[in-house]
């Protein structure tokens, strides 16, 4: 089940947290992994380390993927050139902005923020469609999350930025159905990761592991079911399974303490 | 395996994609219990072709949408012959007349609602004590992706789907606390016999011939629906809850339009 041999990943964002699991999840499952990062080269260098240990292929991308398009087309085509291909893109890198309102927010603060949920996806994913459609398969990965659903206040450039992101992939899949390409959104809850910890810092949760009593399932959701869900949605198993948002986040975040208000 | 020891009740299990289910979760390490109302036949075949996976496999004969008396016997004596049960897939449903609502009499509008969403309704009902009392388990609903393509004619079937959908996210949240699963599969046309009804009313009347223009190459089987239900009900899963996944190769956009 849910073989991934031979295939070639490429994960922005991928050195930590939920790009991080992914990376890996892939590569357990035998798909060659192409991790982008923007900052902290150590730590893609240690994804990239344990990626290579389960047997697979593995290389580091520096590029901030919301800077300009022509950056994000050379990484992707070095990426196709050093893997011989790219059948997988997990749409991955974001930035959790600080808790303001839009009426506290310059337009520069948003959209610095904005551009870097959603034209990391757009630029990514446009340079990586050619390539892809001349491989009549692929798969398109867009990770989006439940705040969308829950409608808080503050942070509208990450909501705005995400939702942006969940209409492109929506188009795109239609665009693409011709093509064998597969494009499929990811909309998770609060995850144990560092952006994790920092929304439930909102919440007034320090401790995270503190949770694990009250989540449903027995404990907060872990970088690594998004990996097996993102593994799900490449496999041949899910062959007819496209142009879906699939939500993980036990069912609810509504069991959550509630955001506190900003000073 | 991703589902060894465990088993599952799986409503008109013996045919179409309920058997493609049944064949799936079998392959993954479950025993099924074949759950049909007409179709001794066919329920035997399945069971013979699980049980050829190794598992353990039994046919039940009741109609799920009779009395949720009849429901709940079938689903204890599951329990009696298997020593538990922990997956439940509300599978079983009828396809409706193509014909307005207009043109329905009430009698018949309720026969097909009733048929596919009371089913559904009385199994979830029996299993949860059960669920709870195991805190774990996970319920299934074979929905269609006909309630977001919005056609005309059918909408018994169509408010029914709605119907379940509905229960199942407000079970979803009722069951949080008790570690039970709740999910949607929401089903595109499946080459299935009452598929082929819904092909045929695309004009597709050989539906092998749509391969050439079917997305990823060719129409969605019940396996792929099986598939589906195998990773929600696994570990891999555990936080996919209260969700609503299509299987329907990013929809019907592809299929020649309703005849009108």
């Amino acid at each position: 089940m849910y073989a991934l041999t031979g295939r070639v990943a490429l994960i922005t964002g991928g050195g930590r947290g939920i790009g991080r699991a992914i990376a890996l999840r892939l590569a357990r499952e035998g798909a060659a992994v192409a991790v982008n990062y923007r900052q902290g080269a150590e730590a893609a260098g240690a994804t990239v380390s344990e990626a290579r240990s389960a047997g697979v292929e593995a290389r580091i991308y520096q590029c901030d993927v919301a800077a300009g398009f022509e950056a994000v087309q050379k990484m992707v085509d070095q990426v196709v050139s050093e893997f011989g291909g790219l059948d997988i893109v997990i749409n991955n890198a974001g930035m959790l902005p600080e808790r303001r309102t839009l009426h506290d927010s310059t337009t520069e603060q948003f959209l610095e923020t904005f551009d870097n949920n959603f034209l990391s996806a757009l630029h990514v994913t446009r340079a990586a469609l050619p390539h892809l459609r001349r491989q009549k398969r692929g798969h398109v990965i867009f990770i989006s999350s439940t705040t969308l659903a829950e409608r808080p206040p503050y942070r509208a450039p990450y909501v705005a930025g995400k939702l942006a992101m969940e209409g492109l992939a929506s188009v795109v899949a239609m665009e693409e159905l011709p093509h064998g390409i597969h494009v499929n959104v990811i909309r998770c809850g609060t995850v144990a990761t560092e952006m994790g910890v920092e929304m439930l810092r909102s919440r007034g949760v320090d401790d995270f592991e503190s949770l694990n009593a009250v989540a449903p399932f027995g404990r907060i959701i872990h970088p690594e079911e998004v990996g097996n869900l993102a593994v799900f949605l490449c496999s041949d198993e899910a062959l007819h399974v496209n142009n879906t948002v699939v939500t993980i986040d036990g069912g609810s975040q509504g069991w959550l303490p509630p955001r506190l208000p900003t000073t | 395996m991703l589902l060894a020891g465990k088993v599952a009740l799986v409503t008109g299990g013996n045919r179409g994609v309920g058997r493609g289910i049944s064949l799936c979760l079998g392959r993954e390490g479950a025993d099924i219990a074949i759950n049909y109302r007409q179709g001794a036949d066919t329920a035997r075949a399945t069971a013979g072709d699980v049980a050829a996976l190794g598992r353990n496999a039994r046919s039940y004969q009741c109609d799920v949408s009779s009395s949720y008396e009849a429901v709940a016997v079938m689903v204890e004596q599951v329990i009696t012959d298997f020593g538990r049960l922990d997956i439940l897939v509300n599978n079983a449903a009828i396809m409706s007349p193509r014909r307005t609502l207009h043109d329905f009499t009430i009698d018949d509008f309720l026969h097909v609602f009733n048929t596919n969403f009371h089913g559904s309704l009385y199994c979830t009902r029996a299993v949860l004590p059960h669920f709870r009392r195991q805190h774990g388990g996970h319920v299934i609903y074979i929905s269609s992706s006909t309630v977001v393509d919005r056609p005309g004619n059918r909408s018994p079937y169509v408010a029914s789907k709605l119907a379940m959908e509905g229960l199942a996210s407000v079970v979803a949240m009722e069951e949080l606390s008790h570690g039970v699963h709740v999910n949607v599969v929401r089903s595109g046309p499946v080459e299935t016999d009452m598929g082929r009804e819904v092909f045929s009313a695309r004009g597709i009347d050989d539906v092998k011939s749509a391969y050439s223009i079917a997305p990823f190459g060719r129409v969605t089987q019940p396996e792929d629906i099986g598939n589906t239900v195998v990773f929600l009900c696994s570990e891999w899963a555990l936080h996919v809850n209260n969700a609503v996944v299509p299987v329907d190769a990013g929809g019907v956009g592809w299929m020649p339009a309703r005849k009108q």
